[in-house]
C-alpha cells in the first residue's frame, strides 16, 4: 500500500511540476528570447504558446511535432528581425487584428525557417524587405470558407531579394506565392491549390521558378511587369473553373524564358499579352479550352512547343512580329516533302474567334459550337495580322502520353443493358400486333 | 396557303414574346438590383444628364488591358462604348493606354472614381494626383479626384505628389514603377515603419 | 386511351420500317466509331478537345435524322391517307400527336441504345478503356437531343403538304439551327443597337435553339463553363447547382409540349381548310 501510494504523490508532484513549468514557458518565451546568446539554439517544450514573440537576434529556435503558437493578436505570431535566426519545427495558428498583420513577418536576412505549418485567415508570411532567406518545408493553410476576394496571400514578399522558397504547401489563400519589387528571388518545388493565383509576380527582376506546381487555383501563374524570368519545369493544371481562368499569364514581361513547363486543363494554356523577347520552348500545352492566346505580343521566340488536343489550340490578335517556328500542332495536318522533320505547310493560329470574344465577349457563347467551324473557313484575316507558325512540326517533341486506362466493367455491363433494352423493345414493337 | 403563313408566323412571334417576356422579367430584376447598387453613385450622373451609364463592378470582371481581376475600389475605372458595352479596367493606367492603343471613336465615356468617395465620375472633369509612391494595382501612381480641392488636400496628407488635369494624362508617361524599385530601396532601404505604412495602403486584391 | 393505341400502332409501324433499320445501322456505325475514337485518346473526364469534337458530329448528324424521319412520318399520314381514316373514328389531334410522339420517341432511343449498347460492348471486348462518365453523358447528350429536335419535326411535319415540302423544311430547320447558327447570330446581333441587348437576346435565342441549349448545358456541366466567359456567369452558376439539371429537364419538357400542342393545332387548322 505504502509503495503505490509513494508512486501516486510522485506522479501528481511530477504533474504539477510538469504544468507549472509549462505554464512558467508560455508565460516567459519572450524573456527565454531575451536572455539567450546569439547562436543559442533554444529547444521549445511540447506546448501551446499564445503569446506572440520577436526574435531579434540569431538564435535557433527548435520546436517539435506537438509545439503550437496559438496566437490572436495586432502582432505578427511570430516576428524575426534578426538576420541569421532558424525556426525550425513549429505549426502556428494565427488569427490577425483588424489590419491583416501576417503569421509571421520576416524583416531580417539569412534566416531559415524550416518545417513550419502555418493555418490563418491572414497573410501567412510576409518578408519584408528581407533578403537571402531560406523558408523550406512550409506548410500554409488558409479559410476555406472564406470567399477568395477576404483572403489573403500565403507568402508575401515585398522588396525582398535573393530568398529561396521551397517545399512549400499552401492552399486555400488568396495569391500563394506573391512577389512585387523583387529580384533574384528562387521559387522551387511548391505546390498551391485552390487560392487565386498560385505564383503571382509583380515587377520583379530575374526570378526564377522551377519544379512548382498549380493547382486548381483562379489562375496558375501571373508574371506581370518582369524582366528575365526563368520559369521551367512547372506544372500548372486544373486552373479552369473560374471565367478568369488561366494557366499562365505574361503580361509586360520582357526578356524572359519559359520553357519545359506543362500545362495542360485550364480554361486558357497561355496567354500573352504585350510581352516582348521573351522565349516560349519545350512546353507542353495540352487539353485547355484554349492553349494558346496571345495579344499584342511581338518579338518573342515559340518554338518546339507542343499544343496537343486543346479545345482550341490557339488564338492571336494584333501578333504578327513573332518568331513562331517549329511547334506542334496536333491539329495541323503537315506535308513533310523534304523529310526534315517539319511541315512544309504553315500553321495559322486562330485569328478570328478571339477578334470576335474581345470585341463582343456576348458571342463567347458561341464557343465550339458546330457552325463555328464553318464560319471560320469563311472569314478571312489579312495574313499580316495572323500568328503563324512557317514550320510546324510533324511530332509531337515531347511525348506526352496522358492515358489512365482504366479498364473498367461497369461499361460493359451498361451497354450489355442497353443492347438488351434495344433488342426487346424491337422485338415487342414487331411482334406487336 | 396564306392563312398557313400567317399562322405560323403569329406562333413564331408569340413564342419569341412568351421568352422575351420570362427573360424580361429576369433582367428586370437584375436591372432593380444594379440600379439600387448603382443609385448612390449615379445620381449625380443624372444631375448633368449624361448618356452614358458606369456600370457596378462585379467579382468576375477583368481588365480589358492586363488581365487582371478588377477590384470594386478607387482605383477601378471603366470606359463604357459608343454601343453601349462596358469595359473595366483595374488602374487609370491601364485605362489611358488602352485609349492611346484603340483611340476614341468607340469612346462613349470613360469614368473614373473619386478617391475619397468612390464615386463615378466622367474622367474629363477630374483632377489628378500622381506620385510614385501612391500605390495603385498596376503601379502606375496616379489616383482621381472629382474635386480639386480634395486632390490637393491629398498632396497634402500625403506630403508629397504633382496635380495633373485630364489633358495631362495623355502626355503622362505611363510607366509602372519599376525603376522606382532601386530608388526607394536605397532611399528608404531600412526603415520599416515607412515601409509598412506602404504596405498597407498599396491594396491590389 | 386513344394516345396509347395511336402510340402502339407508331411503335409497330416504326419497328416493321425499314428506314428505321438504314437509320439504326448509320447510327451504330457513328456511334461506334466515335466512342472507338475517344476511348482510343483518353479516358479523362470533363470536356476535352474530343469531347468537343464529338459533341459537334453528333450535334451535325443527330438532328437531321430525327428531323427527316420524325417529319416524314407525320407527311406520310396525310399522302398516304392514314389520317384521313382515323380521323373518321373520334381521335382528336392531340392525342394523335402526342401518341406518334411517344412512339416515335421509343423508336429513336432505342436506335441510340443499340448504338450505344453495341459500341460499348465493342470498346469492351476490345480492351479499349473509356470513362463509365463520358459514356453516360454522350448517351444523354444524343436522347435529349433527339427527343427535342422530334417534337420540331412535328411541327415541320405539321406545316408541310407533302415529304418534299418537309424535306425542304427539315433541311432548313438543320442548317439554321446548327450549321450556319453562329453566322446569323453573329450578323444579326451586332446590328442591335446596343451592346447591352446582346447578351440577353443571345440568352433567349440560344434557349429556344435546342441543339445549342443542349450543347451550352452540356459544356457547363462538364465544367467547361469558364469557357463562356464572365458574361454567362450566372447561367454557369445556375447550371451547376443541384436544381440546375432538373430545371433544363423541365425547360426541355416544356419545349416538347409546346411545339407539339402548336404543331397539332396547326394540323386541326389544315384539315378543316383541307382543300388548300
Amino acid at each position: 500500500m505504502p509503495k503505490r501510494s509513494l508512486i501516486f504523490i510522485t506522479l501528481f508532484i511530477a504533474g504539477f511540476l510538469f504544468i507549472a513549468f509549462d505554464e512558467a514557458n508560455a508565460q516567459s518565451l519572450q524573456e527565454i528570447i531575451d536572455r539567450a546568446e546569439k547562436g543559442e539554439t533554444i529547444q521549445l517544450p511540447d506546448g501551446t504558446y499564445e503569446e506572440p514573440i520577436v526574435i531579434d537576434k540569431p538564435i535557433q529556435l527548435v520546436g517539435s511535432a506537438d509545439v503550437v503558437f496559438k496566437v490572436k493578436s495586432d502582432r505578427p505570431a511570430i516576428t524575426i528581425k534578426a538576420n541569421g535566426a532558424t525556426l525550425e519545427q513549429i505549426a502556428v495558428e494565427y488569427e490577425s487584428g483588424a489590419n491583416d498583420t501576417p503569421a509571421i513577418l520576416i524583416q531580417g536576412s539569412q534566416n531559415v525557417i524550416r518545417s513550419v505549418t502555418i493555418e490563418t485567415a491572414s497573410v501567412g508570411i510576409l518578408l519584408d524587405d528581407a533578403h537571402e532567406n531560406l523558408l523550406s518545408d512550409i506548410s500554409i493553410t488558409g479559410d476555406e470558407n472564406l470567399p477568395i476576394r477576404e483572403r489573403r496571400r500565403g507568402i508575401d514578399l515585398w522588396k525582398a531579394d535573393r530568398n529561396t522558397i521551397e517545399h512549400a504547401k499552401i492552399s486555400h489563400v488568396e495569391d500563394g506565392i506573391y512577389e512585387e519589387f523583387c529580384e533574384e528571388n528562387v521559387f522551387r518545388n511548391n505546390i498551391v491549390t485552390h487560392s487565386r493565383y498560385g505564383y503571382h509576380l509583380m515587377f520583379t527582376e530575374r526570378t526564377e521558378l522551377y519544379h512548382n506546381e498549380s493547382y486548381e487555383n483562379i489562375s496558375g501563374m501571373m508574371i506581370m511587369g518582369t524582366k528575365e524570368t526563368h520559369a521551367y519545369e512547372n506544372t500548372l493544371k486544373f486552373n479552369q473553373e473560374d471565367v478568369q481562368s488561366l494557366g499562365l499569364l505574361l503580361y509586360d514581361v520582357y526578356d524572359s524564358r519559359i520553357e519545359h513547363n506543362t500545362i495542360a486543363h485550364n480554361r486558357i494554356g497561355i496567354l500573352v499579352e504585350e510581352a516582348y523577347d521573351n522565349e516560349i520552348s519545350y512546353n507542353d500545352v495540352t487539353n485547355n479550352f484554349i492553349g494558346l492566346q496571345f495579344k499584342r505580343a511581338e518579338n518573342n521566340v515559340i518554338t518546339h512547343n507542343a499544343f496537343d488536343a486543346n479545345v482550341s489550340q490557339g488564338q492571336a490578335e494584333d501578333s504578327m512580329m513573332n518568331e513562331t517556328n517549329a511547334n506542334y500542332w496536333s491539329d495541323h495536318h503537315g506535308l513533310d516533302v523534304t523529310g526534315d522533320g517539319m511541315s512544309d505547310l504553315s500553321y495559322h493560329v486562330d485569328p478570328f474567334y478571339m477578334h470576335l470574344a474581345n470585341k463582343y465577349p456576348a458571342f463567347r457563347l458561341l464557343f465550339q459550337s458546330p457552325g463555328m467551324i464553318f464560319l471560320d473557313s469563311m472569314m478571312h484575316t489579312p495574313k499580316e495580322e495572323q500568328l503563324v507558325d512557317a514550320s510546324p512540326l510533324m511530332e509531337n517533341p515531347l511525348s506526352s502520353s496522358e492515358t489512365f486506362n482504366e479498364h473498367n466493367t461497369a461499361i460493359a455491363i451498361i451497354s450489355t443493358t442497353l443492347f438488351l433494352m434495344s433488342i426487346i423493345t424491337i422485338y415487342m414493337g414487331v411482334r406487336q400486333t | 396557303m396564306k392563312h398557313k403563313k400567317w399562322l405560323l408566323f403569329s406562333i413564331f412571334a408569340a413564342i419569341l414574346l412568351v421568352f422575351t417576356a420570362c427573360n424580361s422579367e429576369d433582367s428586370a430584376t437584375d436591372e432593380a438590383k444594379t440600379t439600387d447598387e448603382g443609385e448612390a453613385t449615379e445620381t449625380e450622373t443624372a444631375e448633368t444628364e449624361l448618356a452614358y451609364e458606369p456600370e457596378p463592378i462585379k467579382d468576375t470582371d477583368v481588365c480589358e488591358l492586363c488581365a487582371m481581376a478588377v477590384p470594386d475600389n478607387q482605383h477601378a475605372t471603366q470606359i463604357v462604348l459608343t454601343n453601349e458595352r462596358s469595359i473595366k479596367f483595374d488602374d487609370i493606367g491601364c485605362m489611358i493606354k488602352w485609349m492611346k492603343e484603340n483611340g476614341d471613336e468607340e469612346v462613349g465615356m470613360a469614368f473614373v472614381r473619386d478617391y475619397n468617395t468612390e464615386e463615378w465620375f466622367d474622367v474629363n472633369e477630374g483632377t489628378f494626383v500622381y506620385h510614385e509612391e501612391i500605390m495603385t494595382p498596376m503601379a502606375y501612381g496616379v489616383i482621381s479626384f472629382k474635386d480639386a480641392n480634395d486632390a490637393e488636400a491629398f498632396i497634402e496628407e500625403f506630403g508629397k505628389g504633382e496635380i495633373l488635369t485630364r489633358s495631362d494624362l495623355d502626355n503622362h508617361e505611363w510607366k509602372m514603377n519599376k525603376e522606382m524599385m532601386e530608388k526607394m530601396k536605397e532611399e528608404h532601404g531600412h526603415d520599416h515603419d515607412d515601409h509598412e505604412h506602404d504596405h498597407d495602403d498599396h491594396d491590389h486584391e | 386511351m386513344q394516345m396509347l393505341t395511336v402510340f402502339q400502332r407508331e411503335l409497330k409501324l416504326g419497328f416493321r420500317n425499314s428506314w428505321t433499320y438504314s437509320f439504326l445501322i448509320l447510327f451504330s456505325i457513328f456511334t461506334g466509331a466515335i466512342l472507338l475514337l475517344h476511348s482510343s485518346v483518353s479516358s479523362i473526364e470533363g470536356y476535352t478537345n474530343m469531347t468537343g469534337t464529338l459533341m459537334n458530329m453528333t450535334l451535325y448528324l443527330l438532328p437531321l435524322i430525327t428531323l427527316l424521319l420524325g417529319s416524314f412520318s407525320i407527311t406520310a399520314e396525310k399522302e398516304d391517307g392514314h389520317w384521313g381514316l382515323l380521323a373518321t373514328y373520334p381521335l382528336s389531334s392531340v392525342s394523335f400527336f402526342f401518341g406518334k410522339w411517344l412512339g416515335l420517341a421509343i423508336i429513336l432511343t432505342t436506335i441510340i441504345f443499340f448504338s450505344f449498347g453495341i459500341s460499348g460492348i465493342l470498346i469492351s471486348i476490345g480492351g479499349q478503356a473509356m470513362n463509365t462518365e463520358t459514356f453516360i453523358f454522350f448517351l444523354a447528350f444524343s436522347v435529349l437531343l433527339a427527343l427535342t429536335y422530334l417534337s420540331i419535326a412535328f411541327l415541320i411535319g405539321a406545316l408541310s403538304k407533302n415529304r418534299w415540302q418537309a424535306l425542304i423544311g427539315a433541311i432548313a430547320v438543320w442548317f439554321i439551327t446548327i450549321v450556319i447558327w453562329p453566322l446569323l447570330m453573329i450578323s444579326l446581333l451586332t446590328q442591335l443597337p446596343s451592346y447591352k441587348l446582346v447578351q440577353p437576346t443571345l440568352q433567349v435565342l440560344t434557349i429556344l435553339n435546342p441543339a445549342e441549349f443542349i450543347r451550352v448545358f452540356s459544356m457547363m456541366r462538364l465544367g467547361a463553363g469558364s469557357a463562356f466567359g464572365a458574361d454567362y456567369d450566372a447561367l454557369i452558376t445556375w447550371a451547376l447547382s443541384n436544381n440546375g439539371l432538373i430545371i433544363f429537364i423541365i425547360m426541355l419538357i416544356i419545349y416538347v409540349f409546346v411545339t407539339l400542342f402548336i404543331s397539332s393545332w396547326i394540323w386541326n387548322r389544315g384539315d378543316k381548310y383541307g382543300a388548300d
